[in-house]
């Protein structure tokens, strides 16, 4: 059976969200994940508000700031702050973006890394040292991208490459495979059908933003659609059920709001409760 | 020395781009519609980190000033912090190294960045380890404890007074402490440059009360001098009812 670092249904802890969920238990939301950059060094009233949620509901820690692939030098004292902040919150692993946020100096979000051959030993090589620092796998997540400079090979071979030579895990976001296959025309059931399951340690799943048919950019500022759901039910038919993550960082709804959109994963899992791995076990 | 990978090479051309669209072209490979989404979502995230932890002054430098240092700040600073509540600190390294002043921006324009700074790490900043702490103990005999964040600063302008509507306020030394209250909101208090030596003296947790006013009146060339005392204790009580004070060490 496939291990996972949480289960169930979870949602991405903004400071926006510290009051509103506060009477909200994890029978309603099974694990929650909060971007380190946010929260380390971060006391008072806010520090205090963190702390009752850790104590509540299992975390995971999704960054933003390590730059993976950036030309600057990984940051070291930054990574073991991030090991030190999830060991004194219990938190449960590290998952980071497979892209780049800095070049001479953090830029705060998220640029492509060229797909080719050199890139991913590179990027390997990196996330290796990251690691060993944290001392467990760190999980990548497939980006979304507006483009692909310097590109040699497609996305998912890029993937599948760095995975495979740094031995680490993968953070598998639906709705990125879906913005991507858009914007740069490849088949999103394809790119899926070659994830290798048993990397996959939990999913990503988000609205996003129509900047033209043929152009989506990834806001988490809405509701999930509908062709992105069924896209989520098709990666449990041949994943097995994983454990997924709703992401809202902006127009932040209601709570039943949420709540109603964490409760179409939860149904979507159930409807494929026995699939694991690729495989349906009800059949086998 | 060994010449940078290719890929690097893209990686901080198409960088470039995105924090100076003017001065570098976009990568060869990627079309303007598409390089566009990357200008403004990098460009609008830093903006939006610069109006939440300076909307004051945002409003009061107004448009287009205030986005043209906002991409000065983007494409010429080195942001060295991974955290996005520090983006506002270096802002503040950024105005008092590299900036450049123009004409119509106003002379307080650093100490007003400053004092928005002070409110958000005030609001922020971790405690230290705790102090065991007598709350009703007696300020004079005693040590007394100060709030776990609070910080002086003497301005050269009234920049608690600055606004929209106050823009234009003559230079004006302006002595304040901004403090995190028992109740973990921000306090401000306005006093002058005498009692913040008052409060330099007291964070050394050192003297009892009655010590760093006599220390105090000393330094200032008021020993002896009874009303200045009385003022000092004053002082102090009044700082214990705002929570500048917390009490004194048990």
């Amino acid at each position: 059976m496939p291990s996972y670092p949480v289960s169930g249904a979870g949602l991405g802890l903004r400071r926006a969200l510290l009051g509103p969920l506060s009477s909200v238990g994890p029978e309603q939301i099974s694990f929650m994940e909060v971007a380190p950059e946010n929260w380390i060094g971060v006391g008072g009233r806010l520090g205090k508000e963190f702390r009752r949620y850790t104590e509540q509901f299992d975390f995971l820690c999704h960054g933003l700031s390590l730059s993976i692939g950036s030309p600057d030098p990984l940051d070291i004292k930054f990574i073991q702050q991030v090991r030190d902040f999830m060991r004194e919150h219990g938190i449960k692993a590290y998952s980071e973006h497979l892209s780049y946020c800095s070049s001479e100096g953090h830029m705060y979000d998220l640029m492509p890394i060229p797909f080719t051959e050199e890139a991913v030993r590179y990027v390997a090589q990196r996330i290796k040292t990251v690691q060993d620092i944290i001392e467990q796998p760190l999980i990548i997540e497939n980006v979304s991208a507006y483009a692909q400079p310097g590109k040699e090979m497609d996305e998912i071979d890029f993937l599948k490459a760095v995975i495979e030579e740094s031995d680490c895990r993968l953070l598998l976001d639906v709705n990125n495979v879906f913005v991507n296959s858009t914007n740069h025309g490849f088949d999103a059931k394809d790119y899926l059908r070659k994830i290798p399951s048993d990397r996959i340690s939990y999913l990503h799943i988000a609205g996003h933003y129509e900047e033209a048919s043929d152009l989506l950019v990834d806001t988490h500022g809405a509701s999930v659609k509908q062709n992105v759901w069924d896209l989520l039910d098709f990666t449990y038919q041949q994943h097995g059920v994983v454990p997924t993550l709703l992401e809202r960082d902006f127009n932040i709804p209601s709570v039943p709001e949420l709540l109603s959109e964490i409760d179409v994963i939860k149904r979507l899992q159930n409807n494929n409760s026995g699939r694991t791995g690729g495989r349906d076990v009800r059949t086998a | 020395m060994s010449e940078q990978p290719e890929f690097i090479k893209i990686q901080q051309r198409f960088a470039d781009h995105i924090k100076n669209p003017d001065v570098f072209e976009r990568p060869k490979d990627v079309d303007d519609r598409h390089m566009a989404i990357y200008r403004d979502l990098f460009f609008k995230n830093v903006m939006g980190f610069l109006n939440g932890a300076f909307p004051v002054l945002a409003e009061i430098v107004g448009e287009p000033r205030w986005t043209q240092i906002g991409r000065e700040f983007f494409s010429q600073h080195h942001n060295k912090t991974p955290y996005f509540l520090e983006i506002s600190r270096e802002f503040l390294h950024y105005l008092e190294h590299e900036y450049s002043a123009q004409q119509g921006d106003p002379d307080y324009l650093y100490e007003l960045a400053h004092y928005e700074w002070l409110e958000l790490y005030v609001d922020v900043e971790p405690e230290g380890p705790a102090t065991l702490l007598d709350a009703d103990g007696d300020l004079l005999t005693g040590i007394p404890l100060l709030s776990p964040i609070v910080e002086g600063y003497l301005y050269q302008y009234p920049v608690h007074q600055i606004s929209p509507e106050n823009a234009s306020p003559k230079p004006q030394s302006s002595a304040l402490i901004v403090y995190r209250k028992r109740d973990d909101s921000v306090g401000f208090a306005e006093t002058n440059s005498f009692t913040l030596q008052l409060l330099v003296l007291l964070k050394e947790q050192r003297l009892s009360g009655h010590q760093v006013i006599i220390n105090l009146l000393q330094q200032s060339g008021l020993a002896g001098n009874e009303a200045a005392y009385q003022g000092g204790i004053q002082t102090l009580k009044q700082w214990w009812e705002l929570g500048i004070v917390l009490g004194v060490k048990a």
